[in-house]
């Protein structure tokens, strides 16, 4: 009986070990955590966090800013936990040499449509996406990660790609911790097409950081090359009154070379996601 | 009154365009200037577009799009206004009319180069787009689109029209690719070039070309005029030719029968020629106008190229009926009285492909059988079943034949039973064609 009471006791303190570790807490910093991040160049190990890092704090706020640094082309990977968590870092790893792929080249394919009259109003919205996927393959060996994070939601990497400098230079568009300017200004710069793209959360942060990057190659498309079709009627009749009926519509179906990922954002709740891109404007 | 009135709708259309709806104001000190008044920017088109459904990243995307249809809107807008006056009477029985006013704008433009100015959003006035698009770029990219589109269709085009050894089929084929082309594109009546010799609108100078190609043809039908028996077949030729390539290619062309079905739907070989049989069992008795015309949907013609004229040629072919006798037995130790006319009138009535006359060859041998059914019970009624064999004759030798159903019949006496049970095997034989069709399909054996 006795030892059936002991085995009920460790069963009640492990249970309650496991819930505390999974639920949001607020980040435990661990000692040296900065040093940690600087020292690990070649990382293999992750630094692990406790709790859920949230990237708006001026700590990490570094994985949402991915302009080349020292000509170096930078990609920022967010994969959500895996069970053996072993097997994140091969999911960030692939996640980063996809969009050097996307860089290269990517056939954008968009529609979107809005229909509305006096009282509703409704959206549709289809992005289809395609890159070379063997040249995504064959690019993982040149992905070199500089930061590794894990946290209890997924681990996260900041990679380079090896043999590959980037010429050009672009003014620093994001201040650490702080709300870009960007969100609200969309900056000129010289010889690049610029957007934003713009989403709701999705359950997993990858996924709202991969549709906002998606909206934000859309828009360059658009920027590119876009079919407008509009069609609106008006009624006025004497009996019923006045009523409108609208429909717009937005297709895009093109190659943009140079597609790069400069900044990103979330909102503090975390309900909308940002991306900051650019391609050349020639292409 | 009714020109201002579609004026102040279109103006209301450019204007919802642009702000999509009224969005609610704020006080908020940075919001920009260019939401309050319309901004002015020489040289450039500008489209500001909003939205405010509560929704952050919605309203971005329906902004964007806004703005960018207010663009595509200030540079052209299609509109159509039209008014209906409806006619409605009250409980009392007095009728009113009153009058509907509908207008459509339709915009339709293909962008580049637009550019997002500003964008500015708070939880009040929603999200706001501010787009410009330089109109020097828009004319240059249309210059450079349409120079684009002309390069394109005459790179293909001038080597198919300007080489006599080119099927003329393949040059038609790519007339109407490059009509498709051009009128897919925004600048239909725009593009200005010379094509084969002659300057002027490409749309005009491809549908000139295309017209005279398909004036050029010219259709033969040998014979023109044949008649063929029941089951036998008409030997036809069919040659397309024109003098303006040196080689037809293969055209898909019809052979319409006058009640629009087709007979013969086949390819030409490279030379234009086609020769095929026309089996008498795929036309009417009498008189048959067949319509050798190319078969424009397999060449690639839409319905708006219908009012191009086609060349047409009539081929008439006369189905005649063929002779045939006819021979009825009997069967043995049984009277049926008038069935040797009865039979007769089976194969006369109706649009049958052969008539009877004197027994010659070939001839139908109609076999008649009846036989009585034992009688068990004294009083009770006389049975018999009637059946027929039908067979075609030539030369002596039986090429089809047909067993009928068995009929049964009663009567007072055993020869009402035969001649009751017969009658039913003429009526039942009246309902089948299925014999027919074998006579003729075997009569045209040879």
């Amino acid at each position: 009986m006795e030892l059936l009471n002991r085995l009920f006791f460790i069963i009640i303190v492990i249970t309650s070990f496991f819930m505390l570790s999974c639920s949001s807490v607020p980040v435990d910093r661990v000692e040296n955590f900065q040093n940690n991040l600087n020292e690990n160049d070649d990382i293999k190990d992750p630094v692990i966090v406790n709790g859920v890092i949230d990237f708006t704090d001026p700590l990490y706020s570094f994985m949402w800013n991915t302009a080349p640094s020292n000509g170096n082309l930078m990609f920022s990977s967010f994969i959500p936990r895996r069970a053996n968590r072993e097997e994140e870092i091969d999911f960030a790893v692939a996640e980063a040499a996809r969009q050097v792929s996307m860089m290269y080249n990517s056939r954008v394919n968009a529609k979107f449509a809005v229909q509305s009259n006096n009282r509703d109003l409704g959206v549709l919205e289809s992005i289809d996406i395609q890159y070379d996927k063997d040249m995504a393959k064959a690019l993982e060996p040149k992905i070199k990660i500089t930061k590794h994070l894990r946290d209890n939601e997924g681990t996260y990497i900041l990679s380079e790609l090896e043999g590959i400098k980037f010429k050009g230079h672009f003014s620093d568009l994001s201040k650490p911790g702080q709300v870009p300017d960007w969100l609200i200004n969309i900056p000129v710069i010289p010889g690049y097409l610029v957007s934003v793209g713009t989403v709701q959360r999705s359950r997993y942060k990858i996924d709202s950081i991969r549709k906002a990057d998606e909206q934000a190659l859309a828009n360059l498309a658009k920027q590119v090359s876009v079919v407008v079709k509009a069609k609106r009627a008006d009624r006025d009749s004497e009996v019923s009154g006045s009523a409108f009926s609208e429909t717009n519509y937005e297709v895009t179906s093109t190659f943009i070379r140079g597609f790069y990922v400069l900044g990103r954002w979330s909102t503090d709740n975390g309900n909308t996601y940002y991306t900051l891109a650019v391609c050349p404007e020639s292409q | 009154m009714r020109k201002f009135i579609v004026l102040f709708l279109a103006a209301i259309f450019v204007i919802s365009c642009a702000t999509g709806g009224i969005s609610k104001t704020g006080s908020d000190p940075n919001r920009p200037e260019w939401t309050k008044s319309f901004p002015v920017a020489e040289g450039y088109y500008i489209g500001i577009g909003t939205s405010n459904t509560g929704n952050e990243s919605e309203d971005r995307k329906i902004a964007e799009d806004r703005a960018r249809t207010n663009i595509a809107a200030s540079i052209s807008t299609k509109l159509h206004s039209e008014t209906e006056i409806y006619t409605r009477d009250d409980s009392n029985g007095n009728t009113y009319n009153y009058a509907e006013d509908k207008i459509t704008a339709v915009v339709e433009q293909s962008l580049s180069g637009v550019e997002t100015v500003d964008t500015y959003y708070s939880p009040e006035a929603g999200s706001w787009v501010y787009m410009k698009l330089s109109i020097a770029l828009w004319e240059n990219t249309q210059r450079e689109e349409m120079a684009a589109l002309i390069s394109r269709i005459k790179e293909f085009l001038n080597p198919v029209l300007s080489d006599f050894e080119r099927p003329l089929v393949t040059k038609i084929q790519e007339l109407i690719k490059a009509r498709n082309l051009i009128l897919e594109s925004p600048y239909a009546g725009m593009l200005k070039t010379s094509l084969n010799g002659e300057n002027g609108s490409l749309i005009d100078l491809v549908e000139s070309n295309l017209k005279q190609y398909l004036d050029s043809i010219f259709l033969t039908i040998d014979p023109e005029n044949v008649g063929v028996e029941t089951g036998q077949s008409a030997d036809i030729s069919i040659t397309i030719s024109s003098n303006k390539a040196s080689l037809m290619g293969n055209f898909p062309f019809n052979l319409v029968s006058d009640d629009n079905k087709i007979v013969v739907s086949a390819l030409t070989d490279q030379n234009g020629k086609f020769r095929t049989e026309l089996k008498s069992t795929e036309l009417n008795m009498g008189m048959n106008y067949l319509n050798l015309v190319l078969d424009k949907e397999a060449i690639g013609f839409d319905d708006s190229l219908k009012a191009l004229s086609f060349p047409e040629k009539e081929v008439i072919v006369d189905v005649q009926t063929v002779s045939i006798g006819l021979d009825v037995l009997m069967p043995e130790g049984i009277e049926l009285y008038g069935a040797e006319g009865s039979v007769k009138s089976l194969f006369s009535t109706g649009n049958l492909p052969f008539k009877i006359g004197p027994i010659d060859t070939p001839y139908i041998k109609f076999d008649i059988r009846i036989s009585d059914f034992p009688k068990y019970l004294e009083g009770a009624p006389d049975m018999a079943q009637a059946n027929a064999v039908i067979s075609l004759v030539r030369r002596g030798k039986t090429i089809y034949s047909f067993e009928s159903d068995q009929f049964k019949d009663g009567g007072l006496t055993p020869e009402q039973a035969h001649d009751r049970a017969f009658a039913k095997l003429i009526k039942g034989l009246e309902s089948n064609v299925e014999y027919v069709k074998g006579i003729v399909d075997a009569l045209s054996l040879n």
